[in-house]
């Protein structure tokens, strides 16, 4: 019996848990364990900042003795020495690793929490819109089709200005990220959802009494964990690069909340006389979405059979 | 008969997509608790004063009404205030701009050529290259090219267009000094130092966005060469050349341009950040500025105008599948 969730010839392979497959994937690519480790390490640096700014013995606090007569980081290499592990801020003389280490929390906090609300949203929304059909399925995609092709980087980038400066920051990004998020997750989770109602086991499920709430999380959930878990981790570094990119333009995370963001926006003005200041928030940045882009890949490789043979 | 139903109802779509945009925009922009009147009536502001501004400008009047008048105004123009002093905005009028006492849609469109400049310029090198580098690395799959490829691919994407830029900056202008540091020239005013201004932002865009593109050229092309048509072709003796060069190639375009009219979108946005990191006075520095001075009918003309340009480009990207796909215009 062909199954239409796996078109195109497949070799069987054993049946593993989900996670003893992601595992194996993770550790099956050349250079995938590393980057693995990379997000291991930013995740801790977030978690555990105050205590790794404790042990460099700096705070977050302004202190103007870390700079030269210019305002920029007195010393070599943008202010790098025993003390101040990733150097100073110009004009500030902010311990660096202290900005980077809390950064890395604002980043992490916007874009997993961003990726939940988006998940969440598509999955309940492209389920039901998959399973239920009728005028809620072409209301959904119809939805999804509108927010996808607007210019949402702009209109949140206007909110953004427009947005009261009490109104918790990150809360508003993680909300504004994760509505605009959800129609992609949707998509994907909807086109899968309409086949699985298709089959058998939904049928007989239904036949059996299962009214749609036992449907929706006995029998169609279950099968639809591989396909989010790909996209979901796909969402996360689009959503880190977004609240960062927002951030910089100074509408994201205001100061002084730290943000790697807002820490490059700043960098701009020092390309010339402090270059080194760039280079720790910005290798963050480029390390963290890296790291999740390349482990996303490879989970997808992994779990989504159509993409197996192909790269 | 059939195409012309079909580019109707896109039409139709799109306008539709439109007024809701429109819309919701609109009321967002309007229930927040900033007030362009009491910007513009200036410290020390009396209640009078505030009073008069919110009623030249047309605020005192309740939200849905100011709806319909920025509706009537995109259609036949408005004026604002009465006698001497009022101020004719004509159609399309896409809100008046009381701090710079100009109207948005000209404010826009005199610098809508720097950001098109940057954009399409970016957008040129990026589509040649990517689906060439794409094409290229799925005929030579799995050679050094195909795995160097891959992995530039996975920087782009990961790149954020800022951090490129100050790196391209740092490096090109700074450290070697071969390009100018920032700056835009009018395209009338010398078209070589037009390209010269413009050829750092093009090329980091264009690193960026030709990334996805080869990804997704390649994985198609690979796709695409499995299929039976591709075996008639080289059985009918065609020369690899034309087999992949017209009949696999126009199966690939097909995701491209889809992918192009989304990116069309980010891509508008991504001038916000170019103009910044590159300094450049288009749209986007427009639109900074605006959140600068806290200037709503700015913000408001910028956002409708980027959401009407991009959901034009969808509408001629849905048209250009059509011509590309027979059993897209089935819909």
């Amino acid at each position: 019996m062909s199954d239409p969730l796996l078109p195109g010839a497949l070799e069987p392979t054993a049946a593993r848990s989900l996670p003893a497959a992601l595992w194996r994937a993770v550790r099956s690519g050349r250079w995938t364990p590393a980057f693995a480790v990379v997000i291991v390490l930013i995740v801790v640096m977030a978690v555990a900042a105050d205590l790794l700014v404790l042990i460099e013995g700096q705070s977050l606090t302004p202190n103007v003795h870390n700079l030269g007569p210019t305002g920029l980081p007195a010393g070599t290499l943008g202010g790098i020495s025993a003390s101040h592990w990733f150097g100073v801020e110009p004009l500030t003389g902010i311990d660096l690793f202290a900005l980077v280490a809390h950064g890395a929390r604002t980043s992490l906090l916007v874009g997993l929490a961003a990726t939940a609300v988006a998940t969440v949203l598509g999955v309940l929304i492209g389920v039901s819109a998959g399973y239920l059909g009728g005028w809620w399925d072409r209301a959904v995609t119809w939805t999804a089709d509108v927010i996808l092709g607007f210019p949402y980087l702009i209109f949140m980038i206007a909110l953004g200005a427009v947005a009261p400066v009490d109104f918790p920051r990150q809360l508003l990004l993680i909300v504004v990220l994760g509505f605009f998020g959800w129609p992609r997750i949707a998509r994907i989770v909807r086109s899968q959802a309409l086949s699985l109602s298709k089959r058998n086991f939904v049928a007989a499920a239904k036949v059996m009494g299962g009214g749609p709430w036992h449907v929706f999380a006995r029998e169609l959930l279950p099968n639809l964990w591989a396909p989010v878990i790909v996209i979901a981790s796909l969402t996360i570094p689009s959503m880190i690069g977004s609240e960062a990119a927002l951030s910089f333009l100074g509408v994201g995370v205001l100061p002084p909340t730290p943000s790697w963001g807002h820490t490059i926006s700043i960098a701009i003005d020092f390309l010339e006389t402090d270059p080194m200041y760039l280079v720790f928030p910005g290798l963050m940045l480029f390390g963290i979405t890296l790291a999740f882009n390349v482990v996303g890949d490879v989970v997808r490789d992994a779990l989504d059979p159509r993409t197996g043979g192909r790269s | 008969m059939r195409t012309a139903r079909f580019v109707l109802t896109r039409f139709a779509g799109m306008l539709l997509v439109l007024l809701i945009v429109t819309f919701i925009t609109f009321v967002v922009f309007y229930l927040m608790p900033s007030d362009p009147a009491r910007l513009a009536c200036g410290r020390p502001c009396s209640p009078e004063n505030l009073a008069l501004a919110r009623e030249f400008m047309g605020f005192d009047r309740p939200w849905y009404l100011q709806f319909t008048d920025f509706l009537g105004g995109i259609f036949a123009g408005r004026t604002f205030g009465t006698g001497a002093a009022a101020i004719h905005c004509p159609a399309p009028c896409f809100g008046y701009d009381f701090q710079n006492s100009i109207a948005v849609l000209p404010e826009i469109g005199g610098r809508i050529e720097v950001s098109f400049s940057v954009a399409l310029g970016a957008a040129v090198i990026w589509l040649v290259t990517g689906v060439g580098l794409g094409v290229l690395s799925a005929l030579r799959r799995g050679t050094a090219l195909d795995r160097i490829t891959m992995a530039g691919a996975m920087a782009g994407v990961s790149m954020p267009a800022y951090l490129a830029g100050m790196i391209g900056i740092t490096i090109f202008a700074f450290a070697l000094d071969m390009v100018p540091k920032n700056g835009y020239v009018p395209i009338g005013q010398s078209v070589g130092q037009w390209a010269w201004h413009l050829v750092l932002p093009w090329f980091v865009l264009a690193f960026l966005h030709a990334a996805i593109y080869a990804r997704l050229t390649r994985g198609q092309m690979l796709e695409t060469l499995g299929e039976d048509f591709i075996r008639t072709a080289r059985a009918k003796g065609l020369t690899e050349t034309k087999v992949v060069g017209k009949h696999a190639l126009r199966n690939v375009l097909l995701p491209v341009v889809t992918v192009f009219g989304v990116d069309l979108g980010a891509l508008l946005a991504g001038t916000v950040i170019t103009e910044r990191i590159f300094g450049m006075a288009g749209v986007g520095k427009l639109l900074v500025d605006g959140i600068a001075s806290m200037n709503l009918p700015v913000l408001l003309g910028v956002t409708l105008f980027s959401a009407l340009l991009v959901t034009f480009m969808n509408f001629l990207v849905d048209l250009g599948y059509g011509a590309l796909d027979p059993r897209a215009r089935l819909i």
